[in-house]
């Protein structure tokens, strides 16, 4: 774990990236003049946290799934729907997806609901950042239980809000 | 012959083995009957061993090392043809097949079930038929099953701990005026037994049991069967072709053995335990001059009929922690949905099973379309959600179907399976009840939200080899045998005439054991 002051540094630094980084996704990027840049981390960045918003996370945690996906662009099919991608989210979000209100946002990936991109995003999404145990711990959620022996003496009916079962049942 | 690790070792040219073609639930336990009873058997599996020290408590790790990912196709109404259309059932590629992998409820069949033409009537669009099978028949080999498995709630054997998944299903129902709710019909250990300890409840039983509580055929039925000397089991041996002779009969099996090299092992009979999407695509790629149609298929039945449950889950979403990972996968049922009762608005009935799964199969399986604050709300609030989960029976349809995809071929050069359905519109009145249901019973527990789960890919696979007396209606006998092809069984889910609500394997088991006892009784 880093130092809290850190932890703080870490987080305005990120969102200053994603701020700085996320204007290259205003329109120029649909010019045919323009090299066809599957964007950065920074971007896709952005993009999944409008997709799985989590307003108490640290945007730190969405790090390694736009990292992924910069990573899959190596793979030309990949390279093309993330150029593509780039263009029609910014076009879906009235132009410039950075000056894009959050409820805009919101509205260009409803539009990509169901398209091979939006099958990508949320694929990377969950086989990286769902599958993350710093992210399991925001959530709750132990996973892996065989290492200290199992849940049977650790309290398997944690719920103490409800009646208990009587025993035939 | 030679006793090695893997059992005894049967020449290739042995033309009095019996050969079992998958080591799962039917095929396993018919294999381990045959040897007690002194047969020789030859085990193909066409998946590797995978021992409990390598499983691992990660959903996503062990759906890789688990699963059969060879590739198949889907299409129809039903909703994994949309959400996972590359993967239309979720079987195992593993020594022990999907026992690796199942979640372990053992339920019988009711009577009125078994004869669903009779209870049902002629439903408008459906295939309906009676089992060729009574319960008084079953009875005693369900008896025999439920003692070898281990189920929790007969023989004397106790119930697993009340765990929170259950605790809310029960409350929830109870207050919703259901009476019949229990934690019980659990083929997992709740004290030593057979050798294997008791649950110590991981959580993880749909990732295979590190604790071997949990009954699979990997450690229970095959070592025992190798114990008595009559077995060859062959891992990483995946079925090619089922070869017939001038004599109508099967002479053997072609196979691509663990390095990928063309064997063929001849066969006094074959049984073909595969799961019911492998097994129909085995007999249709088994084709030949004398069955153009493919392999006991001249009545063109063998892939139809499939059948693999209403299947669908619910959330609820509580101000209380719940920590439903807390505990066995499946931690209990409520029955009273499980009867036929028309003023539903449906035929056939449904269980209602608490189940829990982790946030990586929460986003992935359960909303694999999720996305937005409706889908992230629940989710990053795990530890406050509980889940129901629908077994409900669907209606076979004869255009329901297993068939091979000639377009797409696997690594052996064989069409893939293709697996089709065309949702009945019992099968969604069904489901549409169970979400009504499973949210009422949520909100008595006290859910103040719920988030339903989408039908996933199918487990439960039934119905493409279906028993019938009568061979215009049904690919084998009532005990298994092909109506056609003398010395060929089947014996996994694709028997099953009808889907039925309970989960199918303890029936799986018990036909497994009488075919083994009809095949030793009246030799051909």
């Amino acid at each position: 774990m880093l130092p809290r002051s850190a932890e703080i540094d870490r987080r305005q630094f990120l969102v200053g990236l994603i701020t700085v980084a996320a204007a290259q996704l205003c329109p120029r990027v649909a010019s045919a003049e323009e090299p066809r840049d599957p964007g950065t981390e920074a971007e896709w960045l952005s993009v999944l946290m409008t997709m799985f918003p989590h307003p108490d996370l640290d945007p730190a945690l969405y790090q390694p799934a736009a990292a992924a996906l910069v990573a899959a662009a190596a793979d030309p099919n990949v390279h093309q729907l993330l150029v593509d991608g780039r263009a029609e989210l910014a076009a879906n979000a009235g132009g410039c997806w950075p000056d894009a209100s959050p409820a805009a946002r919101t509205a260009a990936v409803a539009a990509i609901v169901g398209t091979p991109l939006f099958v990508l995003l949320r694929q990377t999404a969950v086989f990286t950042f769902y599958n993350d145990a710093a992210v399991w711990a925001r959530f709750g959620y132990e996973g892996d239980a065989f290492s200290f022996g199992g849940w049977e003496r650790r309290g398997v009916d944690t719920v103490d809000w409800l009646p208990d079962p009587a025993p035939a049942e | 012959m030679a006793a090695t690790a893997a059992g005894t070792r049967f020449r290739l040219d042995d033309d009095s083995v019996a050969v079992v073609i998958g080591s799962g639930a039917g095929g396993a336990v018919v294999a381990h009957e045959l040897c007690r009873k002194g047969k020789r058997v030859v085990l193909l599996e066409a998946g590797g061993h995978v021992e409990p020290a390598d499983y691992k408590n990660d959903e996503f790790f062990a759906f890789q090392q688990l699963t059969w990912l060879d590739p198949r196709t889907s299409s129809g109404s039903w909703g994994p043809a949309r959400t996972a259309p590359g993967m239309p059932a979720y079987t195992a590629k593993v020594v022990g097949g999907t026992t690796v992998i199942w979640g372990a409820l053992s339920f019988r069949i009711q009577a009125h079930e078994l004869l669903a033409r009779s209870t049902y009537g002629n439903i408008e669009g459906a295939d309906l038929v009676d089992w060729p099978v009574t319960l008084e028949e079953l009875e005693p080999w369900w008896s025999i099953a439920e003692d070898r498995m281990g189920v929790t709630g007969t023989h004397g054997i106790p119930l697993l701990p009340v765990t929170n998944s259950y605790k809310v299903l029960h409350a929830g129902a109870r207050r919703l005026g259901y009476t019949r709710v229990a934690n019980d019909r659990h083929a997992i250990n709740s004290r030593l037994r057979d050798g294997r300890p008791r649950c110590r409840q991981l959580g993880f039983c749909g990732q295979g049991c590190k604790m071997m509580a949990k009954w699979s055929t990997s450690y229970t039925e095959i070592p025992a069967a190798l114990e008595t000397g009559n077995l060859d089991l062959r891992s990483s041996c995946m079925a090619l072709r089922l070869e017939q002779g001038a004599d109508g009969r099967v002479s053997g099996v072609l196979y691509a053995d663990a390095e990928g090299r063309q064997q063929f092992q001849k066969a006094a009979l074959v049984i073909v335990a595969a799961n019911a999407v492998e097994t129909p695509r085995l007999l249709l790629n088994s084709a030949s001059g004398k069955a153009p149609q493919g392999l006991a298929n001249g009545a063109g039945l063998v892939g139809r009929f499939y059948t693999k449950h209403m299947n669908g889950s619910l959330f609820g979403l509580f101000e209380k922690k719940v920590e439903m990972n807390r505990g066995v996968t499946m931690s209990g049922t409520v029955y009273d949905e499980s009867v036929h009762d028309p003023r539903r608005g449906f035929a056939g009935g449904y269980l209602m099973q608490g189940v829990q799964v982790g946030v990586p199969y929460l986003a992935a399986v359960i909303r694999p379309d999720g996305w937005g604050r409706d889908f992230t709300r629940f989710i990053e609030r795990y530890d406050h959600l509980a889940g129901v989960w629908q077994n409900g029976e669907d209606l076979p349809l004869a255009g329901n179907r297993v068939s091979l995809n000639t377009a797409l071929k696997d690594r052996f050069g064989l069409p893939v399976a293709h697996v089709h359905v065309d949702e009945h519109p019992n099968d969604v009145a069904m489901r549409d009840h169970f979400y009504v249901q499973s949210e009422a019973l949520m909100r008595a527990a006290g859910a103040v939200d719920v988030m339903r789960g989408t039908p996933v890919s199918a487990s439960h696979n039934m119905g493409t080899c279906r028993m019938s007396a009568n061979p215009a209606e049904g690919v084998t006998d009532p005990f298994g045998r092909s109506h056609e092809v003398p010395n060929l069984f089947v014996c996994d889910g694709s028997l099953f005439p009808t889907s039925t609500s309970e989960n199918p394997t303890l029936t799986i088991v018990a036909l497994a054991m009488r075919m083994a006892d009809h095949i030793v009784r009246n030799p051909s």
